[in-house]
């Protein structure tokens, strides 16, 4: 909660204003949000310093945390591979982290995966995947 | 009129049942059934998952597909609900109650009979109820100038802000968020490029469909991944149980409680935020209060599994009705519906119906019919469906993650919405853990490029008067009751937290 109050304000006042003069410019409209967005954000800081009762949140990264790292080499992987060899290697990863250790179930699933993906996406809505 | 709205609606008769429709209502509502029993994919998720699949289809077919998925996905939560205890789908959290220990008295045939025949006769009235009421609320509709669309708009986010979760605060500073975000892109009046941090990706704004992918998919597939070891409630021995199915003459006794869940689940889909969870719990006690058994409630009545089941569907068609009428969409699923016509170049609103008739009707008739596949699918699925319950969380996760970054990218073929659907993912796992409820971000993001322009043609029809909009009776109205909404769940919030410091 303090966090995301705490971003809200910072983000907040790192916008820089548009120029546009005359009457309601492009600025206007974002403004009265990040006005309200910034009074509330107080508001519920106010409150939840008042309230005391605030759990501590339980991020419980680490489970997670090698998903997101996949995902963001995913991301970077499918730039300079193609995407099927991608997606296999990244299927694959996926499962071992999430502890499906069975070969046969994992390349099972990416075949089939990878060959439904190919023959809807590819042949059927002509997404150039490859 | 009369003579055209019969024809209108002869004609969507005939296209609903041209080939290419009538297979996206059966794949869907099959789709819909078996996403729905899993747990943690509820309705939304589920046409987050399946939208690629809409990207190149006509219109119709995709509106189709996605109202047969929701439809089948508000049924398919009650498997899972009768079978493993776990609801499938928020909606289905009411059936937990009744409908688990008839299943464990053996009888989980039943039980889903009893949920199926609910959910297609609720489908059924809401659809009727559908296609009745939106024209009229859309006539209506077109009354409206900027300024009251604009209130219209503030009006529906901030009561979906205000209910959509224990703290309405974290609802508005979730749809101020959404606002935010769909201020990113060229500006409408004079091409500014606001907040795009010379990311050329942005300057079409952020694209919603690749952020809706991100935190209703996405970011399901990682709280799956995180609770993987919380749900152990194991399916039951196939062998050991009945897969009677309910008689016509126990449906008959059921009737009644249908049909007032049904309406109770039509009305609370009307109201924007409110969804099928809620409007399943008070179908559940007005039918125990109304019933002429309520001692059997809870030990696996009947009627305490229609009801809720009823409701749920019948939301369903409720909440199609603003969205359709008024461009607000209530919940997430509806939501993404709107996303998906908005794709499609067609805007609902008022105007959705005098531009595309033949759409219009293609869906009243096209929803009526998907309840009547559900009928068919959801009695020759009940086994297989009890199945799938059997599928590793892993599988089910990975599976997730794979089509959501398939999805994102499939959206436009650019990799910048995979970027996006990536953050977007993360954003709402981040919501999910800090307890701000994400459904009002997303309608205000979908939203927020017309509020901005009905209130800037507002103040420029006035010329620059910021007061137009307290000038005119019905948007002050809807602004005062937005504000009111506001100040109401503020307060009652504050006297909540009051009561549970005193309690302490």
């Amino acid at each position: 909660m303090f966090l995301g109050s705490l971003f809200l304000f910072l983000m907040s006042f790192n916008f820089p204003p548009s120029l546009e003069p005359g009457l309601p410019g492009p600025d206007f409209w974002p403004r009265v949000i990040l006005v309200c967005l910034m009074g509330l954000s107080l508001l519920l800081f106010i409150v939840s310093l008042k309230g005391k009762g605030t759990k501590e949140i339980d991020w419980n990264i680490k489970h997670l945390m090698p998903v997101f790292l996949l995902g963001l080499l995913y991301l970077l992987l499918i730039n300079y591979l193609n995407y099927l060899i991608a997606t296999f290697f990244f299927i694959i990863l996926l499962l071992v982290f999430l502890g499906v250790r069975n070969w046969k179930t994992s390349v099972l699933f990416n075949i089939i995966y990878l060959i439904i993906v190919y023959f809807i996406f590819v042949r059927i809505l002509g997404v150039p995947l490859i | 009129m009369e003579g055209t709205m019969v024809g209108a609606f002869l004609h969507s008769l005939v296209s609903v049942f041209h080939f290419q429709n009538f297979i996206m209502i059966i794949l869907g509502v099959s789709v819909g059934i078996i996403m729905g029993a899993l747990p943690g994919i509820g309705a939304s998720t589920a046409l987050a998952i399946f939208l690629p699949l809409t990207y190149a289809m006509p219109v119709g077919a995709s509106v189709l597909l996605l109202c047969s998925i929701y439809a089948g996905a508000e049924y398919g939560g009650s498997i899972s609900a009768v079978a493993i205890r776990t609801p499938g789908t928020g909606g289905a959290a009411a059936t937990v109650i009744d409908g688990y220990p008839l299943a464990q008295k053996g009888f989980p045939g039943k039980a889903l009979g009893a949920s199926l025949y609910s959910s297609v006769v609720a489908g059924l009235i809401s659809a009727v109820i559908l296609a009745f009421f939106t024209p009229p609320l859309a006539a209506l509709g077109l009354r409206f100038g900027p300024p009251e669309m604009f209130g219209m708009a503030v009006f529906g986010v901030a009561i979906v802000a205000s209910l959509a979760s224990q703290v309405p605060l974290k609802g508005f500073i979730s749809a101020l968020l959404g606002f935010l975000i769909a201020t990113a892109g060229i500006d409408q009046f004079v091409g500014f490029a606001r907040y795009t941090f010379n990311q050329p990706a942005l300057l079409d704004g952020i694209p919603v469909i690749p952020a809706m992918i991100g935190l209703f998919a996405l970011a399901e597939a990682f709280r799956m991944i995180e609770n993987k070891v919380s749900s152990n409630e194991k399916n039951f021995d196939f062998r050991k149980v009945s897969f009677a199915m309910l008689t016509i003459s126990e449906f008959k006794g059921l009737w009644r409680t249908v049909l007032r869940s049904s309406l109770i689940g039509t009305i609370i889909g009307i109201i924007p935020g409110v969804g099928a969870s809620v409007a399943s719990f008070i179908a559940y006690d007005d039918a125990r209060r109304t019933s002429k058994h309520p001692e059997e409630f809870g030990k696996g009545s009947l009627e305490g599994i229609a009801a809720p089941e009823a409701a749920n569907n019948a939301v369903v068609g409720g909440a199609l009705i603003p969205t359709l009428a008024l461009g607000i969409p209530g919940s997430a699923s509806t939501a993404i519906l709107m996303g998906t016509l908005i794709m499609n170049d067609v805007v609902p609103g008022p105007f959705f119906f005098e531009k595309n008739p033949d759409l219009s009707f293609l869906i009243f008739t096209g929803y009526f019919v998907c309840n009547l596949v559900l009928l068919v699918v959801g009695y020759f699925s009940i086994k297989a469906c009890l199945r799938a319950l059997d599928v590793p969380k892993e599988i089910l996760a990975t599976f997730i993650i794979v089509v959501s970054f398939l999805g994102a990218y499939a959206h436009g073929n650019n990799y910048s919405d995979m970027v996006i659907m990536f953050i977007f993912g993360i954003l709402g796992w981040v919501f999910g853990k800090i307890n701000i409820p994400v459904v009002p971000c997303i309608i205000a993001m979908l939203l927020g490029e017309m509020v901005e322009s009905n209130f800037l043609s507002s103040v420029l029809i006035s010329h620059g008067d910021y007061l137009v909009f307290f000038k005119r009776p019905l948007s002050a109205i809807l602004l005062l009751l937005a504000a009111a909404s506001f100040v109401y769940s503020v307060v009652k919030d504050r006297q909540l937290a009051a009561r549970i410091k005193k309690i302490r």
